[in-house]
């Protein structure tokens, strides 16, 4: 490894090469067990034929194998925000699934096969999954599909369990990074399940075929080596892992947060375009590159900043709201807005090998600006976060800042208290501004018309 | 698949089908890569999986032969 390389400590498993990031640029560095199969790959057009199907991220060749150092560096094209499988809705999951599916046919097309196949090899990008790991293929000898069980794991269980129990259940990869056990799913999910004949085969019987000594281990290695894994078969098992992962439809949960702005009378018209005229005239001014709105809902002001901006990380603890943005994303072909499901009380971690593997959400930077709107009273009133702590985590996380400050008065607030003591005897706007004051330079603030509420606009000090 | 000639052959060779793949379960160890097990039960999968795309392959191709036949004569 060169002295100046960073490698990423996510970067361990494979042989084949590493990440490692040098002068804030992602590059992968190519070992030379790896270069025979990468060269091949790369003359054989599938590079091409991917990229070209927007289904490979980009990369560029950055140095040549000669010299004293055998290896090569490709730089891929660096992604705007990383997200990870256990902060995506039932449908995100669901895309990179059949993403993961679709390389592996094409792959197989031409000679090769996909030996990973785990969701933290997809990464979203302009709005459509794309594998990030260009060093995840090899030669397709005729052998069964290497990452058959982790596909199964990593995909399959997690969306039949977000299907038929809870759609929270993709937070189960945040314990199994490795995807949720076949036997575990197959025990969880309920006997309906079994009735689809593609989750049968691929979750409940595959989760009764578990190695137990060197018989079967052995039994497995001579079929192996003496049979041949036909074409036909290799692609009807894709065929029918896509049955099984189309067959899934998204979760139908009762939310009251999903028809939250259409159903519910927060708003006057007036107060609406107020605000929203107040953020577009920021955004003008600003021009953002990236922005995290905390507490999206359903992205109405996600929506407004698309316009106005390279990416939205649009962050929801509410499912329902979070798929239903992404669909809206999808059918609106609006490609820069990344939809995540986080509770902000408790954020993604960092986890993995050292708590290095996977970042936390700290740690996958800050941004240009954050909204938080009509946020600030469920942070601070139904999960008793202090509003000096809210103040203290926004600066940290942002340059900028749009906030609401929902007072005590407001239906919304009132709506919290009957079913609660009321401890907050220093929730008002005087003990926000001098809590936000600590860490912001207020820039701007507007009362909003036919409300108590005020927005604010602040600059990190 | 292992034919058993009886007054009932047909059923029993179909109830063989369907609970043979409960007979072939087993526990688990923590020594051995689970990955074997899955490689097992592909082989099983690859003969109905296979056939199963084989059949769909070949459906498609008659179906867009007579779908091709209907536009020329609509011509």
């Amino acid at each position: 490894m060169n002295k100046t390389e960073a490698k990423i400590s996510g970067s361990y498993k494979d042989p084949s090469g590493y990440v490692f990031i040098e002068d804030g640029q992602v590059f992968r560095r190519i070992n030379e067990c790896y270069l025979d199969t990468y060269f091949l790959v790369k003359d054989s057009g599938l590079f091409k034929d991917l990229i070209g199907k927007r289904l490979l991220i980009e990369h560029e060749e950055v140095s040549e194998n000669k010299g004293d150092d055998p290896n090569i560096i490709i730089k891929p094209r660096m992604i705007d925000f990383i997200s990870y499988p256990y902060e995506w809705s039932f449908s995100q999951l669901k895309d990179a699934a059949l993403a993961t599916l679709k390389i592996q046919r094409i792959a197989i097309s031409y000679g090769f096969t996909l030996k990973d196949a785990h969701g933290f090899n997809i990464q979203f990008d302009d709005g459509v999954p794309v594998l990030i790991d260009t060093l995840s293929f090899d030669r397709w000898e005729h052998t069964p599909w290497v990452a058959y069980r982790q596909f199964c794991e990593s995909f399959l269980v997690p969306l039949a369990l977000m299907r038929y129990r809870s759609p929270y259940l993709n937070n189960l990869l945040t314990r199994f990074l490795n995807g949720v056990p076949l036997e575990m799913g197959s025990g969880m999910l309920p006997l309906r399940a079994r009735l689809s004949i593609p989750l049968l085969m691929h979750v409940h019987l595959h989760a009764g075929r578990k190695a137990t000594d060197g018989k079967d281990a052995y039994a497995s290695m001579k079929l192996n080596t003496g049979r041949k894994f036909s074409e036909e078969a290799m692609l009807g098992l894709c065929m029918s892992l896509e049955k099984a992962i189309q067959n899934l439809r998204p979760p139908k949960v009762d939310s009251i947060w999903d028809d939250y702005y259409q159903s519910s009378c927060i708003y006057s018209n007036a107060a609406f375009e107020q605000k929203r005229q107040f953020i577009d005239s920021i955004l003008q001014g600003l021009l953002p590159s990236i922005i995290w709105d905390l507490g999206c809902n359903t992205g109405e002001f996600s929506l407004i900043a698309a316009g106005n901006c390279d990416l939205v990380v649009a962050i929801d603890s509410d499912h329902a709201c979070v798929e239903r943005l992404y669909q809206q994303c999808k059918r609106d072909k609006i490609t820069n807005i990344l939809p995540l499901q986080m509770d902000l009380v408790n954020p993604s971690p960092a986890l993995g090998w050292n708590l290095q593997e996977r970042l936390s959400l700290l740690e996958r930077g800050e941004c240009d600006l954050a909204l938080a709107l009509a946020l600030i009273h469920h942070l601070c009133i139904s999960a008793n976060i202090p509003m000096e702590y809210v103040a203290r985590f926004l600066g940290r996380v942002s340059r900028h800042l749009i906030i609401e400050f929902v007072p005590k008065e407001d239906p919304q607030v009132q709506l919290l208290l009957t079913s609660r003591e009321d401890i907050f005897t220093d929730y008002n706007r005087e003990a926000f501004e001098s809590a936000f004051s600590k860490y912001f330079r207020i820039l701007q603030a507007e009362q909003l018309a036919d409300s108590s509420r005020t927005i604010y606009y602040m600059g990190r000090l | 698949m292992i034919i058993i000639k009886t007054k009932f052959g047909d059923r029993r060779r179909l109830m063989l089908l369907a609970v043979g793949p409960f007979l072939l379960m087993s526990q688990a160890s923590a020594y051995i890569d689970p990955g074997t097990a899955s490689v097992v039960w592909q082989f099983i999968l690859a003969v109905l999986l296979g056939a199963a795309f084989t059949v769909r392959l070949y459906w498609t191709r008659i179906k867009d032969a007579f779908r091709k036949k209907s536009d020329k004569s609509e011509k």
